[in-house]
């Protein structure tokens, strides 16, 4: 009785490594030939800068119950998507969004990690009183599927 | 897509491999010591088939750039959104994403779809996939066409007016 067989089948699961070293190879070196995707986040973080910074001048956004969304003319379901972060520090402070983007974006190395947010600096003068403002964003493109 | 056919590939393989193992515990012929090698080199050729297959197609769309170029106009449109008021009329040249989605069959009324509603911008220049983008401007653009530029009949662009919110 020959029950050991051809051997054949023992190298099934080498064939599938080999296979997953190539396939990961392949795929790494494409990659990098081509590039990560585009990043427009700081972009993004600019612009809504730009436009908090008409919208401090109109309006007092320390006031009790100040809604930054709706006051500056911003979408309240983007804003608290969860990708985005306001910080208004002067005499007084705003916080709105992500707070602890606050942190990620200073976190030493972050730059170089895209897995962080990325925050935009700027100043911001009104009655004679500075205020620093950090505005940060962390939303890519989504895939969608169509199939 | 992607994983359906990964799951077919799976389920092959397992019908494969539990056939072999029926093979061996059977025995009959005894000629091969019971190891089909016709069964094995079929889940081999198969398996590196697909595999291949797969792997081409996923070089063959990074290589025409449409996830890069998609991914670049949504948030290209989404950024002038932002950045514009009510009444302005907004013009982008979108001759590269246009030539790919043309090439792979997608329709120009589908291409570029803004959803006022949720306030995105979606690309789709595959197929089967495409990238959306959010914009935090509380405007509405309306009247997306995609129109030959002025002068030109080799290059597309795609034209858009912000107007107030209307929903």
């Amino acid at each position: 009785m020959n029950r050991l067989g051809s051997g054949e089948g023992l190298m099934f699961f080498a064939f599938i490594f080999i296979m997953g070293i190539l396939g990961a190879g392949i795929v790494w070196g494409v990659s990098s030939f081509f590039g990560s995707g585009y990043d427009g986040r700081n972009v993004e973080a600019s612009t809504l800068l730009d436009s908090l910074k008409v919208c401090f001048q109109e309006h007092d956004f320390f006031s009790p119950g100040f809604d930054v969304s709706k006051e500056c003319g911003l979408n309240a379901n983007v804003i608290d998507d969860g990708k985005h972060f306001i910080f208004v520090n002067g005499s007084k402070s705003f916080i709105y969004g992500v707070s602890d983007y606050i942190n990620q974006c200073n976190f030493e190395g972050a730059k170089l990690n895209s897995g962080y947010p990325v925050c935009v600096n700027g100043t911001f003068v009104k009655d004679g009183a500075r205020f620093d403002v950090v505005v940060g964003s962390n939303q890519r493109g989504r895939r969608v599927n169509y199939g | 897509m992607n994983s359906m056919i990964l799951f077919a590939i799976v389920t092959l393989l397992s019908y494969l491999y539990i056939a072999q193992i029926s093979n061996n515990f059977m025995n009959k012929k005894g000629a091969s010591g019971g190891d089909n090698v016709l069964t094995w080199n079929l889940a081999y050729i198969i398996f590196a088939v697909l595999f291949a297959a797969i792997l081409l197609g996923w070089i063959n769309g990074v290589r025409d750039g449409a996830s890069l170029w998609e991914d670049f106009y949504a948030q290209e449109i989404s950024r002038a959104i932002n950045s514009g008021l009510p009444g302005d009329d907004v013009y982008i040249d979108i001759t590269p994403a246009s030539v790919i989605g043309l090439k792979n069959g997608i329709l120009k009324s589908e291409m570029f779809v803004v959803d006022n509603v949720d306030n995105s911008v979606s690309v789709r220049l595959t197929k089967n996939s495409g990238t959306k983008f959010n914009y935090f401007n509380n405007v509405d653009a309306v009247n997306w066409t995609i129109e030959l530029v002025s002068g030109s009949a080799t290059t597309n662009r795609l034209h858009f007016q912000i107007v107030e919110v209307q929903k």
